[in-house]
């Protein structure tokens, strides 16, 4: 029986003590759980506040400052383990790494999507190694609980099981001895009743306390000023208070003296929670926070003091990390605002006081509307708000008003602020100030889109807008007119006045159109001197007549510039949809082609498109594709008419003139060809090309034939744009070794009409080559004595249109007359051109004509053709 | 026929100290301060203290005080010494180039030499496994330059890519970021196809994953002009001290304060610049 007591007690025992494992356990598991729990949401919250401060950075390619504010956050903040950001290839564009080491860590990762096509994660890791050791505190503290209930319990069991088999025994041997130690038991009891009572206070307390006698020295301490000083009870006893309770102050780590002996001294209550900093026994050092109060009983005298301190470490912990946090937010160079569930201001950092001009003070508890400028649309807010109540993040562009009544662009991303079951808390705002982007990008718009000079509609934006009147006409069965402007001559005006003038010119003829077309009518620039009328929801294709009409008559006033009257008249060709094409290209193709055929009918008027301009234009444009390149092979060659002396009938020269069979297109007439060059520029080496060959041939036929042999080229008035034109004549002449005065230069009026000072002096320059120069096609133009004065001509030739009358019109004969003895009297040769009968011969020779071409004699001839022509003269066809 | 001579001799005296009027001024403004400009590519506080040793170690060489101006931006320093404001400037290559071409040619003093190098040279960087190969695998690619002022990291990779016909109406704009270390990294993070930047930067993300694909022709270094209508004996004087810098201590003091990396300077013409040049005129022409 008794030998089974003691083993049914200890199975008991080991029963009850597995059940208060196993209950220990669960305890443990829920409450570590709970630590991390709490630490992750932490976590989570830090990395957040990361990827959205980096996001900004990163979406400006700023990768440097990204990796300096995570290097700088991990530095800054306690725990951090290691921040990584990491791009899709993973290439770690930011490394922080702790330099401690630590067992256990959890990790947050965030994907950071910065532009359509570009992200990056952030994955943030701490440590959570204290967890774990608060975690193995508690479970020594359990086991050590749980044994000690154990061994009391079984003592105590124990006892009794005793007590049972032994009772009569006992109380017979020691009842005397029993009633003794009773009684001393009893006030045994008594006396410790007052100290066991003031222990359990004392242990059942959470802060640590110390008390000392008067002396300062230990007196008592409980078990957590056991834990936190690292002395026990039976080593401090009776030690001075300094020693056990070893403080630092926090900020100059200076040793701090116990503020026992000033609480002695004094009689007064100490309070310190700030800055002190207890190191234990073993050298561990926790933030604490003290009060030291006297122990005073009914005397008044000081019987010691009472020092009550607890741990504040994990608490500063927290303080400093929220304060690296908010300086961070602080000092970020984007606003940041946080806002209570009811949109109140809660906070708002230096950054937005700058750029909004508000304090802190004065915004906080107010609602953001505040800075509404109401000129943003009431969706974006409606949008906003839906996003964000949603519990997701809202990105835009407002625009605001600062303090000062300025308006300003904010880059918005505000995103709520949600507690681990997703309820809102507050609302982040993170704003940025764009306005200087946003004026940036409207000017580019207005500059991509208007003329910068006249500040019309471009090419691009009239284009668009006609391609929107199309469709308007489509769907409303309507004409859309496109008028095609080209101020005429405008080029002169640039070239002799200068660019000043005439941008002035263009800026005032902008104006003038824009004042002649209705308000929805479109004017537009589509560069140089051409401009375009947009006239929409017309009826019939007439309706565009009166517009033009204005608009030319609207030229008819003088423009006054710089005090300079000048007259501006204007070529228009007009197409219209759908007749004359359906989409704005081909329109204002044919637009074009029918103010070419404007400028062709002598300018300042209008035409409409016709089929037949589309074939003037692919005509113009084929000779001009097959002009690049036809002199490189060999298409261009030379004739040359002779030109006869009128008393005896001997070649006394020729004239050159330029001939063009292209393989495409066949011969194509120098009147033809011969303006497309001029406008291409590419007269200058087709002229160069006919004098360097006309003069080298005509030095042989001068060896061979004739020392007074002359050669006669025409040279065009885009010709005298050519700079280097005076000197090629001169080295050509040179090369040859032919005289100067037996090149003849033809120039015809029109070259002289331009009165450009640059003509004037080539002309002299010529002439001081000694080469000669006459006036060609004279009777087609002005006809104008006061050129034949002023320049320094040889030559006369008359126009084969007045020679081709004068046997049957009077009065071509008598004008013809007029010129041989005009020209004459200033000392000129008169040459006749276009002579196809003897009669017109005669006649000629009659009223005094000294030179003469034509038919009569000869068509012009190649080369070999002359040849034999001066060796027999009899060939020419007179004879 | 004395009178005669009396008058003669008066004119004599007269004329000669109206002559000797404006040359008797001239020692006094000989006793001036030069002043050396800087453009501003640190802060004022900075390179002042960086080219202090320069101006003493010159000044006491050349027996003139020399006085450090940091202009206050960049184009206002081509300014200054494009409208001889300042007496000697130092130069950048491409600030040197849009002064010539703004001013017109300054005589060169001399020009650094780092390492042992007077020229630099730059690189166009892609991901090593990225299958870019040459700057003609860039069609259509995205592209990051450093800073559109930049010599290395925009204006010649830039005009490179452009002679190569990289850029199309497809090409997706290339960016700005900045720094060098920037494009690095955007090359590297894979947000852009290939960038252009320093060799130094190179070097340090190497081993990161970059491969040059092209390098830029080699750039003139940094250089020292003076103002035009500096005496030819000063010039002469001033470079002359320049060139030989390196070879006493004070002088070497002197170049490593501005950069550590200086060996010595060198001469220098504007023909040393003239690649930039054509490279700056023609890119100017794509505008």
């Amino acid at each position: 029986m008794l030998a089974r007591r003691p083993s049914t007690i200890w199975i008991g025992f080991i029963i009850f003590m597995i059940a208060l494992l196993a209950a220990g356990y669960g305890i443990h598991n829920t409450h570590l759980q709970n630590e991390i729990d709490n630490f992750e949401e932490e976590l989570t919250a830090e990395a957040e506040l990361v990827s959205f401060i980096i996001h900004d950075q990163l979406q400006k390619h700023d990768y440097k400052s990204a990796e300096d504010f995570i290097l700088n956050f991990g530095e800054k903040t306690n725990d951090i383990v290691e921040i990584l950001l990491v791009s899709p290839n993973g290439f770690k564009l930011a490394h922080y790494l702790s330099k401690q080491t630590s067992e256990h860590v959890i990790s947050r990762t965030i994907n950071i999507r910065y532009s359509y096509d570009s992200s990056a994660t952030l994955e943030l890791s701490k440590k959570i190694d204290h967890i774990y050791r608060h975690d193995q505190l508690f479970i020594t503290q359990l086991f050590i609980g749980y044994i000690t209930i154990g061994v009391v319990l079984y003592y105590l069991a124990y006892s009794i099981a005793l007590f049972g088999k032994q009772k009569h025994a006992l109380v017979n041997e020691n009842r005397q001895r029993i009633e003794t130690e009773r009684q001393l038991e009893e006030t045994l009891n008594s006396l410790k009743e007052r100290e066991r009572n003031l222990n359990v206070t004392l242990n059942s307390i959470g802060d640590a306390v110390i008390t000392t006698d008067q002396n300062g020295h230990i007196a008592r301490m409980n078990p957590a000023a056991e834990y936190l000083t690292g002395w026990k009870v039976k080593q401090a006893m009776s030690e001075p208070l300094d020693r056990i309770f070893n403080i630092i102050n926090e900020i100059t780590l200076e040793p701090e003296d116990s503020p026992a002996r000033e609480v002695l001294a004094s009689g007064k209550l100490i309070k310190r929670d700030n800055d002190v900093i207890l190191i234990s026994k073993t050298g561990k050092k926790y933030n604490v926070a003290v009060s030291a109060a006297p122990i005073v009983e009914t005397s008044e005298e000081i019987l010691g003091v009472a020092l009550v301190f607890h741990d504040i470490t994990e608490q500063k912990r927290y303080q400093d990390k929220i304060r690296s946090l908010s300086q961070a937010v602080e000092q970020s160079p984007v606003s940041v605002m946080i806002t209570d569930m009811e949109g109140r201001i809660e906070y708002v950092n230096s950054t937005f006081e700058k750029v909004s001009g508000y304090s802190s003070y004065e915004v906080i508890g107010k609602n953001p509307k505040i800075l509404k400028s109401g000129q943003t649309s009431m969706k974006v807010y409606e949008d906003l708000w839906r996003t964000i109540k949603s519990g997701k993040a809202w990105k835009g562009e407002i625009l605001n008003r600062k303090k000062n009544g300025e308006l300003y662009w904010e880059s918005a991303n505000i995103a709520p602020v949600l507690n681990p079951s997703g309820q809102i808390l507050h609302y982040l705002a993170v704003r940025e100030d764009i306005t200087h982007r946003r004026q940036q990008e409207e000017q580019i718009l207005h500059q991509a889109h208007f003329d910068s000079l006249t500040d019309l509609p471009n090419r691009f934006l009239s284009l668009d807008r006609l391609s929107q009147l199309v469709r308007d006409g489509q769907r409303n069965n309507e004409l859309v007119a496109v008028l095609f402007l080209d101020l005429d001559d405008f080029k002169k005006i640039n070239d002799t006045l200068g660019h000043d003038i005439g941008d002035k010119l263009l800026i005032e003829a902008a104006s003038r159109l824009q004042k002649e077309v209705r308000d929805g009518d479109t004017v537009g620039r589509l560069g140089g001197d051409e401009f375009i009328v947009l006239l929409g929801g017309l009826s019939h294709a007439s309706d565009a007549r009166p517009v033009v009409e204005n608009l030319l008559n609207r030229f008819r006033d003088s423009f006054i510039i710089d005090n300079r009257e000048m007259i501006l008249t204007i070529s228009v060709g007009i197409s219209i949809y759908p007749n004359d094409g359906n989409d704005p290209s081909e329109l204002l193709r044919n637009a074009d082609s029918a103010m070419y055929h404007s400028k062709e009918q002598g300018r300042n008027t209008y035409s409409y498109f016709t089929d037949s301009m589309n074939h003037d234009v692919a005509r113009r444009l084929s000779i001009e594709e097959q002009m690049h390149g036809a002199l490189s092979r060999g298409e261009f060659y030379i004739n040359y008419q002779p030109k006869v002396s009128v008393a005896n009938r001997d070649i006394v020269g020729v004239e050159a003139l330029i001939r063009w069979n292209n393989p495409a297109l066949g011969d194509i007439s120098p009147n033809e060809f011969i303006p497309i060059a001029e406008q291409t520029g590419l007269i200058i080496p087709i002229g160069q090309y006919i004098l360097t060959e006309a003069i080298t041939m005509a030095a042989s036929w001068q060896t061979l034939y004739n020392d007074k042999f002359s050669i006669s080229i025409n040279l065009s008035p885009r010709q005298f744009r050519d700079p280097k034109l005076v000197s090629f004549i001169g080295e050509t002449l040179n090369k040859s070794g032919i005289k100067g005065e037996l090149l003849e230069l033809e120039i015809t009026e029109g070259v002289l009409m331009s009165a450009h000072s640059y003509i004037h002096d080539s002309l002299s320059a010529i002439n001081k080559l000694g080469v000669t120069i006459a006036m060609d096609d004279f009777g087609t133009g002005f006809s104008s004595l006061s050129y034949l004065r002023q320049y320094p001509f040889d030559a006369l030739k008359i126009d084969q249109s007045f020679v081709g009358d004068i046997t049957n019109d009077k009065a071509d004969r008598e004008l013809v007359n007029a010129a041989i003895v005009m020209a004459h009297s200033l000392g000129l040769t008169v040459v006749a051109e276009g002579v196809e009968t003897e009669e017109q011969l005669t006649l000629l020779a009659k009223m005094g004509c000294d030179v003469a071409q034509g038919f009569l004699f000869s068509q012009a001839v190649d080369a070999e053709t002359i040849v034999a022509l001066l060796t027999d003269k009899n060939k020419l066809a007179s004879r | 026929m004395k009178r005669i001579k009396s008058i003669a001799l008066q004119t004599l005296i007269l004329t000669s100290l109206l002559c000797l009027a404006p040359i008797s001024f001239k020692p006094a403004k000989a006793e001036d301060s030069l002043v050396i400009g800087i453009h501003p590519y640190l802060s004022q506080g900075e390179l002042t203290e960086r080219f202090t040793p320069l101006a003493k170690y010159v000044g006491n060489e050349i027996g003139r005080d020399i006085k450090i101006r940091v202009g206050s931006s960049y184009d206002e320093h081509i300014e200054y010494i494009g409208n001889n404001k300042i007496d000697i400037a130092y130069m950048g290559p491409a600030s040197y180039i849009n002064m010539t071409q703004q001013y017109g040619e300054k005589p060169v003093l001399a020009r650094l030499e780092i390492n042992g190098n007077p020229w630099f040279q730059g690189c166009i960087v892609a991901q090593k496994n990225s299958g870019i190969k040459t700057i003609q695998d860039l069609k259509n690619k995205r592209i990051a330059y450093g800073d559109p002022n930049s010599t290395m990291s925009f204006i010649v990779p830039h005009y490179m890519l452009m002679m190569a016909g990289v850029y199309t109406s497809n090409s997706p704009k290339y960016q700005f970021l900045g720094t060098h270390t920037n494009v690095a990294l955007g090359v590297l993070s894979g947000d852009f196809d290939a960038g252009a930047i320093k060799p130094e930067v190179f070097n340090q993300y190497e081993d990161k994953g970059l491969i040059k694909i092209a390098v830029t022709p080699k750039i003139s270094e940094h250089l020292f002009v003076t103002r035009s209508m500096l005496s030819p004996e000063l010039v002469d004087n001033i470079r002359h001290t320049l060139l030989s810098l390196h070879q006493s201590e004070e002088g070497r003091h002197a170049l490593q304060s501005i950069k550590k990396s200086i060996s010595r300077l060198v001469e220098a013409s504007h023909g040393d610049y003239e690649n930039l040049n054509t490279i700056i005129a023609e890119s100017r022409k794509f505008k």
